[in-house]
């Protein structure tokens, strides 16, 4: 196609799309502008209930473990908890300071790559504060447990070491799964693009919109 | 040198004005929204969706607009910048899978004109629906008869880059239409 076909055919296509949308365009109903802030508010608000949700662990777990000092069980169920709460705040602020950052004013080029860091700390936060719940619920009712009166020189309930181990179980089973349901999906043909649900596939999908980048920016 | 003769913002307009000089703004460039939303999606559902949400990010992103900038330029931005984003999107994606002739039926023109234009159509609006988002997004630029430095400064590329990235863009145009 010479120039001026490619600018004749531009002209129509575009006076045809301009057309297309103009009505859609016109109608911008306020209800759509409440939706979305509603949504990004749902999303903040979940990062902000994740650092209470730390914040809680914190309290739990310092009044435990600084309690009981003197019981390895209560002092490391203690430390666990305290150690997961940071994990969340440091994961949900993390999170909420790469969205805050996303001003879509800014090159095209830039504002992808941010969104693919954003992706990819969303997906890691889920996965290493989501996970992780198939065992820490266990240390939060022993961490409760421990704010009472504690016999010195207790043992390890038996219930906590059944508990601990179906925990564990369940938590290997889960890891499992998601390893081989992954590991099928990417033999297919659309391995690469399809969602395999195992918590990592925000990041696979940061990667893919790195290396596009990258890809663009090279050629 | 190409100049950018494209309207700005009046820097003297008072504070309250804004959201009624954002509506005419965005009434006036309506033509940059409908055009990135229609090469980036094709199911008119779909479409009216793309073109909402980067009205709603526009909006958001106002009022660190800078005012001794182009609109368009700015405006460009945003819209790639959501249209790219959304076109990633799984949900959007898989949500409406339309063969691309229907999308180009649903634009149909009613105006009557001879079939080889209408053939030229077809083929453009296919090449554009065949690039990845950020090579649409340099060939809408480009179609768009922006200058070198409205696309260095819209896509984040120095201006060489782009110089060299339409001369190749060109090639392929006059090769594959």
């Amino acid at each position: 196609m010479e120039h001026d076909d490619l600018k004749s055919a531009w002209q129509s296509l575009e006076a045809r799309m301009a057309r297309s949308d103009a009505v859609q365009l016109a109608l911008l109903r306020e209800t759509r502008m409440t939706r979305a802030r509603g949504h990004l508010r749902m999303l903040k608000l979940g990062h902000w209930l994740q650092c209470a949700l730390g914040l809680g662990l914190i309290a739990l777990g310092v009044a435990c473990w600084t309690r009981n000092t003197d019981v390895p069980g209560l002092l490391a169920a203690g430390l666990a908890l305290h150690a997961f709460g940071v994990l969340n705040i440091v994961g949900a602020m993390l999170t909420l300071v790469l969205a805050a950052r996303v001003d879509y004013g800014a090159p095209v080029l830039t504002i992808q790559r941010q969104l693919a860091t954003l992706l990819r700390a969303y997906a890691l936060n889920a996965t290493v504060c989501g996970l992780p719940w198939w065992i820490m619920w266990l240390p939060i009712v022993v961490a409760v447990a421990g704010l009472g009166d504690v016999p010195r020189g207790a043992g390890t309930p038996g219930w906590i070491v059944w508990s601990l181990a179906i925990s564990g179980v369940g938590l290997g089973v889960t890891w499992l799964y998601g390893l081989r349901h992954r590991r099928r999906l990417l033999r297919t043909d659309a391995g690469t693009s399809v969602s395999c649900g195992d918590g990592a596939d925000g990041i696979r999908r940061s990667q893919r919109v790195l290396a596009e980048i990258a890809a663009f920016e090279a050629r | 040198m190409e100049v950018d003769h494209r309207p700005r913002m009046d820097t003297t307009m008072p504070l309250e004005d804004t959201g009624a000089d954002f509506a005419r703004l965005l009434r006036d460039h309506h033509g940059i929204v409908a055009t990135v939303a229609a090469s980036y999606c094709r199911d008119p559902h779909d479409r009216a969706d793309l073109a909402q949400e980067i009205a709603v990010q526009l909006w958001r992103a106002w009022p660190n607009y800078d005012r001794s900038r182009a609109f368009s330029t700015w405006m460009y931005r945003i819209a790639l910048n959501v249209a790219i984003s959304a076109v990633r999107s799984a949900t959007l994606r898989h949500r409406h899978a339309v063969p691309l002739d229907e999308t180009l039926h649903d634009l149909a023109d009613p105006a009557p004109h001879d079939a080889q234009a209408e053939q030229q159509v077809r083929a453009l609006h296919r090449f554009i629906h065949m690039q990845a988002p950020l090579d649409r997004a340099l060939l809408l630029l480009y179609l768009d008869e922006r200058s070198h430095r409205d696309i260095a400064e819209i896509l984040g590329l120095s201006e060489t880059n782009v110089a060299t990235k339409i001369s190749r863009l060109r090639q392929r145009i006059r090769h594959e239409l």
